[in-house]
């Protein structure tokens, strides 16, 4: 009996003396990331949708970027902009900029590949991947749930072979081919548009 | 024993014989290092071994239940016996808690608790390596069920990512020193010890039919094994999966309820913990059962020591 | 052992003594019929008076004289009293304990052996359905405090001479009358032996209901489950005696403990036996499903949140995110918390009148649920994952002490290893549950060795035809033959 009784609260106070334990809302979701590579800097942008207090039933979107010489540098630059934690366990959305290919594509497929993020993520190109990100949705709360889900529906209605998840293209992280898309025209409203396949050849890409 | 109650224990032999031989096998399947080569020489080896031992462990068992309290020769060689089982079953038992604390490490375990985690687990080792046959093995087969269940579900939910191109394996990269490699032993010949000691000596003895449950169990657990080994080798390729740690988790993780629905990995965890776990209580069991040949009222200690001393063989890790 | 004399006056100055302080003592002397002189005692309000009237003093005033050299004991016991039950003893204590229970005693001038009449009369509540123990269909019966009357009512269920309801007193000062009840040839002899021992065994002052003999009797002591069954209704008994069961009555308290008792037990509701299989199926199913939830959905909920959030639903995530926000405690405080209220409630709830029950509920629906959430003192998901806890709970009414116990240990651990803490917590849960027996029999059977008879009566209830067999413990186990035998 005495071992219960001082056991129950050592199990209380170790549960809750813990430093790395993190609540939800202490943490920025990210939906989806994007990879920009300009003359000699990297830059990465997060799309992170929040729920504000008060207001469960509305979403807003925000786009954090940061910029620095490589992957690592650029990160550390958005991480000092935040007051809250990255997640990317529900990352659904990578996208690579034109200017990203050789190393700066490497860097950003290791990036991808670390446990954090889902292997299932799905990659596509566009021109400006925080432009992509920046100018919003018309179908789904965020970019990285709109773009995968108009994907989908075009594999299913139009049978097209996308295999664009990352574990689907890191098997060939050379040689691979992913969705291209432009930003939405929320004017008229056009949402993200799919505009054929960019290939990716030993590292570099190629429009096609 | 009526016949019902021998069909009843069966079952359960089956059960538990399935998840020991699942084991850590999943967690330190030998992929890495090896090409794709060992996803067809790992079955084969398996079954060969499963064949092996349904030789042995008949012997073992007569070896170990004979008297030889007067026979000095006998008792010598039960007792060189006894003690190589019993290394080979520590050695079992410290690598499954090392492989099992090491994935769940990476993957769910806060930071800090490896060691609380590890000395609750050992304790749970030592309970059901202590508790009567007839609790573990019921243990084994509710969980065995659930696992059962889990790996079939994780199956069927991860179909749509299968690759048909994948499951063409190229056969020319099967060789036979595949066979002979360090790490197939380890992984399917090793176990097999401390598992026909276990059956072997608190299995009463029918002719030919002691031999069945704990073949059929073996044979179950390669065929979860393969099931799991298939489901790697369908979403990712040999070559991909090989280059990933834990690669049948990394497999279900890719798997989904719909896109904003939570992944079902929850399930594997079960599957990965309770193998690691009763193949760690079955070593400990069986070092236990061949102590008690020599000092009956020692051995009840024995499981709770080896406990320990797993422990201290982690934390010094 | 102080036997009585043949001195009337000094045998009733020496009960006069022993309830000197007792002012329900009554006595009379009176000359009988007999020819001599003879003195009646009883203790008011545990006797029927006009049984003592009409059974005991007119017949022996009214009585022939008696011949001579004939023992007055003997020859009002053979022909003048008009009692039911008469008995002869010489102890001042075995007199004095059938006074306690409503016996009267009858001295005779002369005689070295006394008289005790049964003329019990003792008010007691009647048969009532009882509260906690309601069914939409079958009996409504419920037993009373007074034991033979309950014996009574598992005798007309099991009209059978295989019936046994072998008495034992335990309690050193109370004295109280417990029955061993079960079917000769049906209940194992090792069961029954093992219960009289156990019963035997007790040493304590008083016993006032079966569960100062569950505590002392049952396996597994400090276990949050319970290893021995207790009911209110006499079918539920007679349908336990007819598994192989042993049932404990004990006078005083309405409540029967039956033996074994094992863990799906827990899941059978009493009206599972009188509706159709299919309703019953579904209800026991059910009952599976709530304690699982109820003891690990907290838990679950809490390791997914703090620990590992992706695997929860993006959307839950989001949501959960913002309607935490600006909530001061932590995830497990707030949970704990929760839990804490939820009992309080439930235990107020059980403990006032049934007015102010319902306005207890009320107030606590307004104030936890919905001014706490307004006030952002806690967040809505995790009332709803605690609310859907604690309902799932009260499905399964007989483990409400294991369940919170569980429930608690399991949040602990949660919220100390996530989801590995809660596989630990399971596997702990399992092996500790696996090392229980009841009374020999191992708790987790039929789970842990799955038979297909065994089965037919747990996760759900198959018809009667296909319930052939009686559970393992029990001394014959075939319930009924097939219709071509």
């Amino acid at each position: 009996m005495k071992k219960i009784a001082w056991l129950l609260p050592l199990c209380l106070l170790l549960a809750a003396c813990r430093a790395d334990v993190s609540e939800p809302e202490e943490l920025y979701l990210v939906s989806a990331i994007g990879f920009d590579a300009g003359n000699a800097d990297l830059r990465v942008s997060v799309e992170v949708p929040l729920t504000r207090e008060n207001e469960a039933d509305k979403m807003e979107v925000l786009v954090f970027d940061g910029t620095g010489n490589n992957l690592t540098a650029a990160m550390r630059d958005l991480r000092a902009k935040l007051g809250k934690k990255l997640f990317f366990g529900h990352c659904a959305l990578a996208i690579f900029g034109d200017g990203v290919s050789g190393d700066a594509l490497r860097a950003a497929l290791d990036f991808l590949s670390g446990n954090e993020i889902p292997l299932s993520v799905t990659v596509v190109s566009a021109p400006d991947a925080r432009e992509l990100l920046a100018r919003g949705t018309l179908s789904a709360p965020a970019a990285g749930y709109e773009i995968p889900d108009i994907l989908r529906l075009l594999a299913r209605d139009e049978g097209l072979p996308l295999r664009c998840r990352y574990y689907e293209i890191a098997a060939h992280s050379s040689d691979f081919t992913l969705p291209r898309f432009l930003p939405s025209d929320l004017n008229n409203a056009v949402p993200d548009r799919f505009v054929g396949m960019r290939s990716y050849r030993d590292g570099k890409a190629a429009v096609e | 024993m009526t016949r019902a109650k021998t069909k009843r224990r069966g079952l359960h032999q089956i059960a538990l014989a399935a998840l020991f031989t699942v084991g850590n096998t999943l967690l330190r399947f030998p992929w890495k290092n090896t090409g794709a080569g060992i996803s067809i020489s790992f079955p084969v080896s398996a079954i060969a071994a499963v064949c092996a031992v349904a030789l042995v462990y008949p012997a073992a068992g007569k070896l170990l239940r004979a008297p030889f309290r007067k026979r000095i020769p006998r008792m010598i060689a039960a007792g060189v016996f006894c003690a190589a089982v019993s290394a080979v079953s520590l050695f079992c038992a410290a690598r499954c808690a090392s492989d099992l604390l090491a994935f769940f490490g990476e993957t769910l375990l806060p930071r800090g608790t490896e060691v609380p985690f590890s000395a609750l687990f050992l304790a749970a080792a030592v309970c059901l390596a202590r508790a009567p046959r007839r609790s573990t093995d019921g243990f084994a087969l509710i969980v065995f069920f659930a696992s059962c269940v889990a790996v079939a579900v994780l199956f069927l939910r991860g179909a749509p990512q299968f690759r048909a191109e994948y499951g063409a394996v190229d056969f020319s990269v099967f060789s036979g020193a595949d066979v002979l490699s360090g790490t197939l032993w380890a992984e399917v010949l090793l176990p097999m010890a401390p598992l026909a000691v276990y059956f072997g000596v608190t299995t009463p003895r029918r002719k030919g039919k002691s031999v069945r449950s704990p073949v059929f169990g073996t044979l179950a657990g390669v065929g979860i094994l393969l099931v799991c080994v298939l489901q790697t080798l369908l979403t990712f390729g040999a070559e991909y999966a090989a280059a990933l740690s834990y690669p049948y988790s990394r497999a279900v993780r890719v798997v989904s309820v719909g896109q904003y629905a939570f992944r079902p990995e929850i399930l594997s965890y079960l599957l990965d913990y309770s193998a690691c776990l009763f193949r760690t209580a079955v070593c400990f069991a069986s070092v236990r059962r061949l102590f008690g040949r020599f000092l009956p009222r020692a051995a009840k200690w024995v499981p709770a020591l080896l406990g320990l001393g797993v422990f201290i063989y982690l934390y010094l890790r | 052992m102080e036997t009585i004399g043949t001195e009337l006056g000094e045998n009733l100055d020496r009960f006069c003594e022993i309830f000197r302080s007792d002012g329900t003592f009554r006595h009379r002397v009176f000359r009988a019929g007999l020819g001599v002189r003879c003195a009646v005692l009883y203790l008011d309000g545990m006797v029927s008076s006009s049984a003592v009237y009409e059974s005991v003093i007119r017949p022996l005033i009214t009585a022939s004289p008696m011949n001579a050299g004939t023992d007055p004991a003997a020859c009002a016991a053979e022909e003048a009293l008009w009692a039911g039950e008469v008995k002869g003893a010489s102890g001042f204590e075995a007199l004095t304990s059938a006074m306690l229970y409503g016996e009267t005693v009858l001295l005779f001038e002369g005689s070295g052996t006394a008289l005790h009449i049964d003329t019990k009369g003792f008010r007691t509540r009647g048969i009532q359905e009882p509260q906690n123990e309601s069914v939409l269909q079958g009996p409504r019966e419920g037993f009373e405090e007074a034991a033979v009357p309950n014996l009574a009512m598992i005798r007309r269920k099991l009209q059978t001479a295989d019936f046994c309801a072998e008495p034992m007193r335990v309690g050193r000062r109370s004295g109280t009358a417990v029955y061993i009840c079960y079917l000769r040839s049906l209940a194992s002899p090792s069961l029954v032996a093992e219960m009289k021992r156990r019963l035997g065994k007790i040493d304590i002052d008083g016993v006032l209901d079966t569960n100062y003999l569950a505590e002392l009797i049952r396996d597994g002591r400090r276990s949050v489950f319970k290893t021995t069954g207790s009911t209110e209704r006499p079918d539920v008994v007679a349908a336990k005696l007819l598994e192989g069961r042993v049932a404990v009555v004990a006078d005083g308290t309405p409540v029967v403990l039956t033996a074994p008792y094992l863990f799906a037990e827990n899941f059978q509701s009493d009206e599972d036996y009188y509706l159709n299989f299919w309703v019953s199926s579904i209800g026991r199913f059910l009952r599976y499903v709530c304690f699982f939830l109820t003891v690990s959905i907290p838990a679950l909920y809490l390791a997914l949140l703090t620990h590992h959030q992706r695997l929860l639903p993006t959307f839950l995530l989001l949501s959960s995110a913002g309607t935490r926000g600006g909530v001061p405690f932590s995830s497990l405080a707030e949970c704990l918390l929760l839990v804490s209220v939820l009992e309080i409630l439930k235990e107020t709830g059980a403990r006032m009148p049934q007015n102010l029950g319902h306005t207890l509920g009320i107030i606590g629906g307004l104030v936890v649920g919905e001014a706490a959430v307004e006030a952002r003192l806690i967040s809505a998901s995790m009332l709803i994952v605690v609310a859907v806890s604690g309902i799932a709970g009260l499905m399964i009414p007989r483990l409400r002490a294991a369940v919170f116990y569980v429930r608690v240990g399991m949040i602990l651990l949660a919220a100390w290893m996530g989801l590995a803490g809660c596989l630990i917590g399971l596997t702990l849960l399992l092996i500790r549950a696996m090392g229980i027996s009841s009374f020999g029999t191992p708790y987790l059977q039929p789970l842990e060795s799955p038979t297909v008879q065994g089965l037919k009566d747990t996760f759900v209830r198959l018809p009667w035809g296909t319930m052939r067999t009686r559970p393992l413990f029990s001394r014959d186990r075939v319930r009924q033959k097939r219709r071509d035998d």
